[in-house]
Order: C-alpha cells, then structure tokens, then sequence
C-alpha cells in the first residue's frame, strides 16, 4: 500500500450517498468514485439500493444489495452497510436509487447524520441533476425533507444526459435560475459540472473503469480502449477532478 | 520622490510580492483589480484572447506554460473574492466603536462582498456559458 492509501485508509470511513432521478447518471459519478478510491489502493464498500437498475451491483460483482426490493429488507439492508462500515472501517459508496423513500422511512428508525457523527463516519451527500425540471425538484424534496442533510454535500451537473443538439446552458437554465439551488449552495453544497464523455459507452464495456481504461489498459475483451478514446477519458477525469477541488470537494471524497 | 515614480520599490515590492506563493497571474491581476475591474466591466470578457494576451506578456501558469482561458478566469474570480473581502475587513476594522450620526461613505473603489453561495453560482454559470460557447 502506497503512503497516501495508508494516510487515507487511516482517516474516517466515508459514507458517500448518491441520490437523484434515475438516468441522471448517479450510476456512472458513483462508479468513478469507486474505481477512484480502488486506482488509489483503496477498497470501499459498493453498496447498490437500487434494485430496479441494479447498475452498480453490475459493474463491481462484489457490491452488496438488499434481499428484496421491499422497504423492510432495504432498511434492513441499510443498517448492514453501515454496520460492516464501521466494524471494517472502510468507506462506503450507496446508491439509494431515488432515495427519498428509503430516507425517510429509515430517517424514522436511525437519524442517519448524528448516527455517522457519533461513530465517526463522514457522510457525504451526492445529488445527481439532469436537466429536466423534475430532476431538480426531486433533489429539493429530499433535501428539504431533511432526513440525510449533511455538511458536505455535492450537486453533480450531468451534461452527459442532455439531449443531442441542446447546449448545457440551454438545457439547465431553469436549474441554474432556480431559487431552490441558490438556498443548497447556500446551505454550503459544492456544484460540479460532470462534463459529457463521448466514449463513456466504450468505457462501460471495457469493463475496468474510467482509471483503467484512461490508463491504456486491456479491457474484458483483451484490448486497450483506441489512444483517443483514452485521451478523452483522462481528460474527462481531470477535468471531474479539477471541478471537485476547486471547492474542496476532494478531500471528501472516499 | 512620490512612490508611484519609485523603480526601485516597485522592484522590491515585486520580490516581496513573488514569495506570497501566489501564482504570477495572480499577483499581476490583484496589483491591477479597479483596472482589470473596469475593462471586464465594459466588455464581457473573451477568456481565450486574454489568456493568449497574457502569453503575450510573459505572465505564464507557475509552471511556465500557457495559461488556459479557464485558469484566467478562475484567477481572476479568486482576486475578486479576496480583494472584496480584504476590503470589507479593512471597512469593518475603520467602523467607530460608536456610530456616527453621518456615517462615513465607503471608498468609490470598493466592491460589494461576494457571497459564497452568489459566487459559486456566478462561477457554475460562468463554465457552464464557456462550454455552451456563450
């Protein structure tokens, strides 16, 4: 293990979170967050509570997910995660699917954030935004409820699901006007603008992630991604990065 | 000798300056802000010519190459920021212990505070114009 895993392996279990609308590529952020912490020599837990998609547990076969769909089993689900979290003292990335149910039937049995206060676990909340007027109100109605609002938390831009032939700031004026973003940035969340990647498709079949694949490694099928294809990746991962870092974001990451 | 016609402290003022750990853009936009202030005021700002301007001049990223339109105008937000706020800190400090009946008028130059969240805002529409070619 290298220095800076160790340095990061030492420091608090983080339990990143990510919430949204389906196709607001809350699959694809919180992929890069895992294949990230595994390309620095980290393991997280891979944690998929979205049993429709099931597009985490898909990609990592080691990734966890509830039993059944049904609440009682995601709940029950839930409190393994976290449990295994801290008895392994390991970070954590969850995909809630759209998160406001399971938030707030679980936010009646176990308030979430104090609970990770208490057992020194970093929470961390990731809102993925498309560009459509609903993506941005389901956001609000979670966050507004209140039941996993911690301090650090993120909103994700995704220009990769805007429709062909449509600008991003075309396509998110509303959001962008929208009074409800001011008062979440307001409130201390951090925007991140997830530009498009064109090959993202030829990334997802290479089966070894963004890092690898950026990398020139070989994927499932015993290729490398084409030079450019990798290119384009690096650049994507450096611009996600740089995006992150400008407001700290980085460091919360798992 | 007034300090404007100073060579020789302008020179030293731009050693000292240099080991703030700032970067050289940076140090060249904070010492020009009402300036640099005023012409982006007029014009809305071509990142990309300004940064090859830049180039022009010899104001290069810290590690000696080009700088990117996209590190201008994050450099230029930063300067922004903390000069709004040295200047709010500087009013602040200058504020009697008792008010005044007429209170003093802030200096012409001074900007109002950037708040956090209006600033991060300013900036995501910034990038997100910049990527749409606005």
């Amino acid at each position: 293990m290298t220095k800076a895993a160790e340095q990061a392996s030492a420091a608090a279990p983080v339990l990143a979170v990510g919430l949204g609308r389906g196709f607001g590529g809350k699959s694809t952020g919180l992929s890069e967050l895992v294949w990230r912490a595994r390309n620095q020599g980290r393991q997280v837990i891979v944690a998929d509570g979205d049993p429709r998609s099931k597009t985490l547990a898909s990609m990592f076969p080691d990734a966890t997910f509830p039993a059944t769909e049904e609440l009682p089993d995601v709940k029950e689900w839930l409190s393994q995660v976290l449990n295994r979290m801290l008895a392994e003292q390991r970070s954590a990335v969850l995909d809630l699917g759209g998160g406001d149910r399971v938030l707030m039937e679980y936010g009646r049995d176990l308030e979430l954030v104090e609970f990770c206060a208490e057992t020194g676990i970093e929470p961390l909340a990731l809102y993925f935004l498309g560009p459509e007027e609903e993506d941005l109100k389901h956001v609000l109605s979670i966050w507004e409820a209140g039941y996993f609002r911690p301090k650090r938390c993120m909103l994700v831009l995704n220009e990769g699901v805007i429709r062909e032939g449509k600008t991003m700031a075309g396509a998110f004026a509303q959001t962008l006007n929208h009074p409800g973003l001011n008062a979440m940035m307001e409130a201390g969340a951090v925007p991140v603008m997830m530009k498009r990647l064109t090959c993202m498709d030829l990334v997802r079949k290479s089966g070894i992630g963004f890092y690898g694949a950026a990398a020139g490694g070989k994927g499932v099928n015993g290729k490398p991604l084409d030079p450019t294809y990798a290119f384009m990746t690096k650049k994507w991962l450096e611009h996600l990065r740089n995006e992150r870092a400008e407001h700290g974001g980085e460091e919360w990451l798992p | 000798m007034s300090q404007k016609d100073d060579p020789e402290m302008d020179r030293i003022a731009e050693i000292a300056r240099s080991g703030s750990g700032r970067s050289p853009l940076y140090r060249w936009l904070k010492s020009r802000h009402d300036a640099f202030l005023e012409l982006v005021s007029e014009e809305r700002p071509d990142w990309k010519r300004l940064a090859q301007g830049f180039q022009e001049i010899g104001v290069l990223s810290p590690d000696g190459n080009p700088l990117t339109p996209e590190a201008v105008r994050h450099t230029w937000w930063r300067v922004r920021r903390d000069v709004a706020a040295a200047r709010e800190k500087k009013q602040a400090k200058a504020k009697p212990a008792v008010s005044v009946v007429t209170p003093a008028e802030p200096p012409p130059s001074a900007e109002p505070p950037v708040s956090d969240a209006g600033d991060k805002l300013s900036r995501l529409k910034g990038k997100i114009n910049e990527r749409s070619g606005r």
